[in-house]
């Protein structure tokens, strides 16, 4: 099975009325890659999915895949799958007959459609549950229908709505692996929809983090992790403590920044005497025992220690702000005097 | 203790109001079909004759399958017409939905006889459809469409619509809208989007639908009797004629308990039907 296609998607936009709900959306996504759409709820995303199956018509823009413009197509000529949240399962049909829908559809002949519904079932480890209704499976195995029923008909684009979040955590981890297993083994252009960053750095080659219906930043998961384009980015995605602050200096390598109690260093440059924010994450502070000077240096007081199995997190009150340090090490107590220290690859500056 | 006493407590009302308003007087309607009346007096008798002569006389037969057929094919009617309605009002996430739906279920502030009122002007010999026609030339004599069974269907029909709709409605719970945007994805169009998953998802709606609407349909009085003219006798005028005009009530009873009989012959066929989809 090949189903790989690729999709654009050029200014692509919609308004309820007055409002936008999504805006200026542009994306590549090439043969076989897994994109992600990333953002909080009510951003967008689910609607940017159904514009590109057709159940939604955009008031901008363009959708196009291996080059053809299907933004005027209807839903049942344009070969997408799409797995929806609530599964969206045909309760007066079998697994089998379920699955095979898109097949009849298709007018694909019985015996080849069989061998197909037989063969994308066993790629879903539900093999033996063809003759089955929907309501006797579980959560899961419905979900796993609903991506076989979405595969069997080879689309160009396999369209991913949340399909995992009504699933338990242990769960959702196991199908996640699956899904992309699946995805890779196939080779199908894929987009996926969640409000869970775990989920989307895990499975996804790149991320497109949405906010408010605009995209704020695309990039492979390391990317946006590390080098976030935007507060937002960088806030939605993991944990960031803020320092606000001025830059003193700026030079080729980066630049010095003032704040209460702080003088650090950055590699991003910005011009001397703007106001910034410092963005920090947890786990990249390293705390030392008393005081101690120097750049990318905070000295304050333990407030609080929460032991949470692998790591411990904890607060520390300096005169910049309360910093949160995540670290494997244990023995500090509240009260206690530390130096928080990080590097300056590690200090992201945006300006406030 | 209590927790299981309390609930029984509190069903005995109402199985109070069934035993003396329902269950007594079905005893009672048993017994007097049982019996005789000569000259409009109750005679002390214990016969089956009235249903002997119910089911061997051909105006009572006559009687009885005008009756079936009339109210199953206002089911029919009310079911193809209310349909694309209730589709319409389950689906619609329109700002006029509500004023739409208040607006199909309005007719059943109106009394059913003045709404009959309202179709012996539309329908009469003298009424605005024949008033019409005349005016477009197309009949010089009128077309009749009252006082036969035409009229009645047409008639019941309309009164039937409300109810059979908000049936419909009730009957839709299955339908969930994404399966149908699922089928359009999946390369149905949406003629075979209908055929393949709504018509059979709605279809619980449709049986509840119709036998409400068959039921309501064959023990109505007024809109046949009026409609009718007294040319389309059914089972509830007849009843109503044996009772109050004949004056034999025992054979009105049989005839009320044949009507009864029926009623659960339908409810059997239905609960068979319902089974099978639940
Ligand atoms: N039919 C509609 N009419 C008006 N507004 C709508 C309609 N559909 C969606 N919206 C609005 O568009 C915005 C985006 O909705 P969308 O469903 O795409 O969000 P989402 O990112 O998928 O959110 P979630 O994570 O909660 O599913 C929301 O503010 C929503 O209220
Ligand atoms: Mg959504």
């Amino acid at each position: 099975m090949t189903g790989a296609g690729s999709l654009a998607l050029e200014g692509l936009g919609k308004s309820y009325g007055e409002a936008p709900v999504v805006s200026g959306v542009d994306l590549v996504i090439r043969p076989g890659e897994f994109v992600t759409l990333l953002g909080p709820s009510g951003c967008g995303k689910t609607t940017i999915l159904r514009m590109v199956a057709g159940l939604v018509v955009p008031s901008t823009g363009r959708i196009l895949v291996d080059g053809a413009d299907i933004t005027q197509l209807p839903t049942h000529r344009r070969n997408m799958g799409l797995v929806f949240q609530n599964y969206a399962l045909f309760p007066h049909m079998t697994v089998a007959t379920n699955v095979g829908f898109g097949l009849e559809m298709r007018g694909v002949a019985r015996a080849e459609a069989a061998a197909r519904v037989r063969e994308v079932l066993d790629l879903v480890r539900l093999g033996d549950y063809g003759a089955r209704h929907p309501r006797q499976l579980s959560g899961g195995q419905q979900q796993r229908v609903a991506l076989a029923r979405a595969l069997v008909v080879r689309p160009a684009v396999l369209l991913l709505d949340e399909p995992l979040s009504n699933l338990d955590a242990k769960l959702r981890e196991d199908l996640r692996d699956e899904i992309r297993a699946i995805q890779e083994r196939l080779h199908i252009t894929t987009l996926f929809v969640t409000h869970d960053q775990a989920e989307a750095l895990t499975m996804s080659d790149r991320v497109v983090v949405l906010s408010a219906g605009h995209i704020e930043q695309v990039g492979t998961p390391v990317e946006i992790y590390d080098q976030p384009a935007s507060p937002f980015v960088a806030t939605f995605i993991g944990r960031v403590n803020r320092v606000n602050g001025t830059v003193l200096a700026s030079d080729a390598t980066g630049c010095t920044v003032a704040a209460p109690g702080l003088r650090g260093r950055s590699l991003r440059a910005l011009p001397a005497g703007a106001r910034v924010q410092a963005m920090i994450r947890p786990q990249r502070i390293t705390l030392s025992p008393g005081h101690a000077e120097g750049e990318n240096r905070l000295t304050g007081t333990v407030r609080r220690v929460v032991f949470a199995g692998d790591i411990v997190q904890i607060d520390v009150e300096t005169p910049a702000g309360t910093l949160t340090v995540e670290q494997s090490r244990r023995g500090l107590a509240a009260g206690d005097l530390v130096t928080a220290c990080w590097e300056a690859a590690d200090m992201m500056l945006f300006p406030p | 203790m209590r927790g299981r006493v309390l609930p029984g407590l509190l069903l005995l009302p109402a199985c109070a109001v069934t035993l003396v308003a329902f269950l007594l007087p079905m005893g009672w309607l048993a017994r007097l079909s049982l019996g005789r009346a000569s000259g409009g007096v109750l005679v002390d008798a214990v016969t089956a004759d009235n249903y002997l002569r119910f089911f061997t006389d051909s105006y009572y037969l006559g009687v009885l399958w005008r009756s079936v057929w009339v109210a199953s094919s206002v089911a029919v009617l009310a079911v193809l017409a209310a349909y694309p309605i209730a589709l319409f009002l389950f689906r619609s996430r329109s700002r006029w939905r509500g004023v739409l739906a208040v607006l199909t279920i309005a007719p059943l502030l109106v009394s059913s006889v003045v709404r009959t009122f309202g179709w012996m002007i539309i329908l009469g010999d003298q009424g605005w459809i024949n008033g019409a026609l005349r005016l477009a030339g197309l009949v010089t004599t009128p077309v009749h469409l009252m006082n036969n069974v035409t009229g009645v269907l047409i008639g019941l029909t309309e009164i039937m619509m409300p109810t059979t709709t908000l049936a419909l409605l009730a009957g839709f719970a299955r339908l969930d809208l994404t399966q149908e945007e699922a089928a359009r994805t999946l390369g149905a169009s949406p003629w075979r989007c209908f055929c393949r998953i709504t018509l059979p998802l709605t279809a619980p709606g449709i049986a509840v639908a119709g036998l409400v609407t068959f039921v309501l349909s064959i023990s109505s009085f007024i809109t046949p009797s009026l409609l009718g003219g007294g040319r389309v006798p059914m089972l509830a005028s007849t009843i109503y004629e044996e009772a109050l005009e004949t004056l034999d009530w025992p054979l009105a009873a049989a005839i009320s308990l044949i009507l009864i009989a029926l009623f659960g012959t339908v409810l059997l066929a239905y609960e068979r039907l319902a089974r099978r989809w639940a």
